[in-house]
């Protein structure tokens, strides 16, 4: 086990983020932390909504200089979303493009994967299936996209990709500290990523839970998701792998804790005691209390299941002395698999700008520019993420590790 | 900077079972291995029990043979799930309701079913665990690297029993699919899916030394890396192994079900026998390999 005396906490040294606000870690943080709303129309029709659904698309995706135009055509989307990102989070933490001198272990997620080509060539294959083009089907398998990040970054420690839906690139997170702590990497490069496809609108379209008009958690009008696609990537460290090496900590993780609900295969447990299961673990596994949380970036769906669970688990845990709470949701989309690391990414350019992420909460909206409760600065914060299934993570972050140490 | 694997990487496996149509290989082995395996001859793609109902039989016999129902709270059991098609059947059967009527009547069902995490959600409420559940892939080696997640899972203490399942489904449309990609495409990966069926191998793990093991396992050492390279070149070469090994040829086909089945025979032969034995888990495509020693449990003691 580690022998960091930090409650085990690692530093995260660098981020890359691309979301519908734009390419990039700062335009995207700065279009959030605007509060800036940036969704489009999806070009398909869904057949419960009269008008074409609203999604958080994020634009289109330039090939990297390492990497041929054909190449980079022949990638799916959330690969390529993972190669941008990648390459931002590794500059900001100043370490090479080729890993294979630090043992880095390679940590991601995505829930659909290569699906906007599988589905695709489905549809060709349909139509003719002599004329279905095969090389659709060459990013079938999940493990394509740790596969294509391993061997461009040659990452030469554990790898590992997690499908659990909305909680995935948080698993992510909470495996990379277990990895770094055991003692089977130093550095671990994390991240989630997710793209839009017919299967995932129309699926979650199906369900009744896209919302026409925008995403409005805990609005008495709410009426559904904003389907958003994006990635990021966390490069995250042990304390003194990245003291070692001179790198200058952004922020900290410090506990990660997982539960499941056993309740229903789409619904939460309207009780929410598994979720707070999961909360709890988190504060024990970061050495913290709920009272020292300045802030909680919670899932903030914007479906009605979800939004009651929450606002009766935060007013359960927390009673009068809440602290802060929003979902930037309605600002990045619901980006699937990729929400975890996007929010705690997000969480962590807050802490690092003194100001707490917008968007609207159980206790009303947080505007732009808020500061929290009496001017009080962020150092502690929660990231809560639910899924499909009954999946639930927590994940504690900290500006600095002042009190940990 | 190197990281040598950390000493002791040992885990006590304390429950198995496993279920399915697709072990041809390993049910002829069965009877002379005891294994508990429940064969079930080939289905028509139409009438095969759908893989969630596989895993739930293999999860649920792996907690009974562990004799941890009960005995360990349900908020200390997790699951890790790892399967290389997932819910093919299902997501096919979505995308062809998305196409069917121009699209008017997709099936919620289907869509939900079609989530990769879907099968592993259904176990974890069939058997009512509460702690973590993942849904996994990997690059290779899928044993090694499922009991490496579960170790650090019972290291870091966030769990007292990992439920480990492999399954797997592959029918009439993907098994075409599968072999149409690997004649022209001259993807090897895709060659090995030749026959319909499937099925699921379940192990419970708990931390080394608890007494109701019946086997020790000690992942040994760390397999060889991928390659790596310019990734625009380095597929094609990857995907040409030079020569295959002895080893490899044990391995009949190249589910990762199948190379769970085959580790599953190796730990009740080696619980059978009493006596220590190495398990080299083989990557056929990739030529890496990782060691496992399997120790039987009275023999430690």
């Amino acid at each position: 086990m580690s022998t960091d005396h930090n409650h085990g906490a690692l530093a995260v040294t660098g981020i890359g983020m691309i979301t519908c606000q734009g390419i990039g870690r700062e335009t995207s943080w700065n279009g959030i932390a605007a509060g800036q709303v940036s969704i489009t129309s999806w070009p398909h029709s869904l057949p419960n909504l009269p008008t074409s659904p609203r999604v958080a698309a994020a634009p289109s995706l330039p090939c990297p200089d390492d990497l041929r135009s054909s190449f980079w055509k022949s990638l799916s989307r959330v690969q390529q979303l993972a190669c941008l990102t990648v390459d931002e989070a590794l500059m900001q933490a100043k370490l090479p493009r080729h890993l294979d001198g630090h043992s880095a272990a390679c940590l991601v997620s995505s829930s659909v994967c290569a699906m906007d080509m599988n589905e695709k060539f489905y549809f060709q294959y349909r139509d003719d299936p002599n004329h279905a083009s095969l090389s659709l089907l060459k990013r079938v398998h999940p493990f394509e996209l740790p596969q294509l990040l391993i061997k461009r970054h040659r990452m030469t420690g554990p790898h590992y990709m997690n499908l659990t839906t909305c909680v995935g690139s948080a698993a992510a997170i909470g495996a990379a500290l277990d990895i770094i702590r055991c003692g089977l990497a130093p550095v671990a490069v994390v991240g989630g990523f997710d793209s839009l496809c017919q299967l995932l609108v129309s699926g979650f379209g199906s369900l009744r839970l896209i919302s026409p008009t925008g995403c409005r958690p805990f609005s008495p009008d709410r009426d559904g998701i904003l389907p958003g696609e994006g990635g990021t990537a966390l490069v995250m460290e042990s304390i003194a792998h990245a003291k070692g090496r001179g790198a200058v900590p952004l922020g900290y993780i410090c506990g990660y804790g997982a539960s499941a609900d056993a309740f229903h295969i789409t619904k939460p447990d309207p009780e929410a005691v598994a979720a707070e299961k999961a909360i709890r673990l988190s504060l024990s596994d970061a050495g913290m209390t709920l009272s020292e949380m300045d802030y909680v970036n919670c899932h903030g769906t914007g479906t009605r299941d979800n939004d009651a669970m929450e606002t009766q688990l935060y007013s359960r845990i927390f009673g009068e002395a809440s602290p802060v709470i929003t979902s930037t949701k309605p600002l990045t989309g619901h980006t699937f698999a990729a929400g975890g690391a996007m929010e705690t990414a997000i969480t962590l350019l807050a802490m690092r700008d003194g100001c707490y992420p917008p968007g609207p909460g159980p206790q009303g909206m947080h505007a732009p520019g808020n500061d929290g409760k009496g001017g009080r600065q962020m150092n502690r914060a929660l990231i809560c993420n639910f899924a499909f299934g009954g999946n639930n993570t927590a994940i504690v972050v900290a500006r600095s590790l002042e009190r940990l140490s | 900077m190197s990281v040598a694997e950390p000493e002791g990487m040992s885990v006590a496996l304390t429950g198995l079972a496993a279920c399915g149509s697709g072990f041809d290989y390993a049910i002829a082995r069965a009877p002379q291995s005891g294994m508990a395996v429940s064969p079930e001859p080939p289905h028509s793609p139409a009438a095969e029990p759908n893989l969630d109902s596989w895993v739930i039989k293999s999860a649920r016999g792996a907690l009974e043979s562990a004799k941890a129902t009960g005995a360990v709270p349900a908020d200390r059991i997790g699951l890790l799930y790892l399967s290389f098609w997932g819910s093919i059947r299902d997501t096919v059967g979505y995308l062809e309701s998305l196409s069917a009527d121009g699209g008017r009547y997709p099936s919620p069902r289907l869509f939900t079913q079609s989530v990769y995490s879907a099968v592993a959600s259904q176990t974890v409420i069939a058997l009512g665990i509460h702690g973590a559940c993942e849904t996994l892939a990997f690059v290779n080696l899928p044993v090694y690297r499922v009991l490496q997640r579960a170790w650090c899972l019972l290291e870091t203490r966030r769990l007292d029993l990992v439920l480990a399942v492999w399954a797997d489904q592959v029918d009439g449309p993907a098994v075409q699919l599968c072999q149409r990609a690997a004649a022209e495409l001259h993807h090897p990966e895709l060659a090995r899916f030749r026959q319909n069926g499937g099925g699921s191998v379940a192990v419970a793990l708990s931390r080394a030394g608890t007494a109701s093991a019946l086997v020790h396992l000690t992942l040994e050492n760390s397999p060889t890396v991928l390659p790596c390279g310019d990734v625009a070149t380095e597929r094609q070469a990857i995907e040409t192994p030079k020569s295959s090994g002895r080893n490899e040829n044990r391995v009949p086909t190249a589910y990762p079900t199948d190379i769970a089945v085959e580790f599953a025979l190796e730990i009740l032969a080696c619980n059978r026998t009493k006596s220590a034995r190495r398990w080299r888990e083989i990557d056929p495509v990739r030529r890496q390999q990782a060691n496992l020693l399997l120790e039987a449990a009275e023999n430690r003691r």
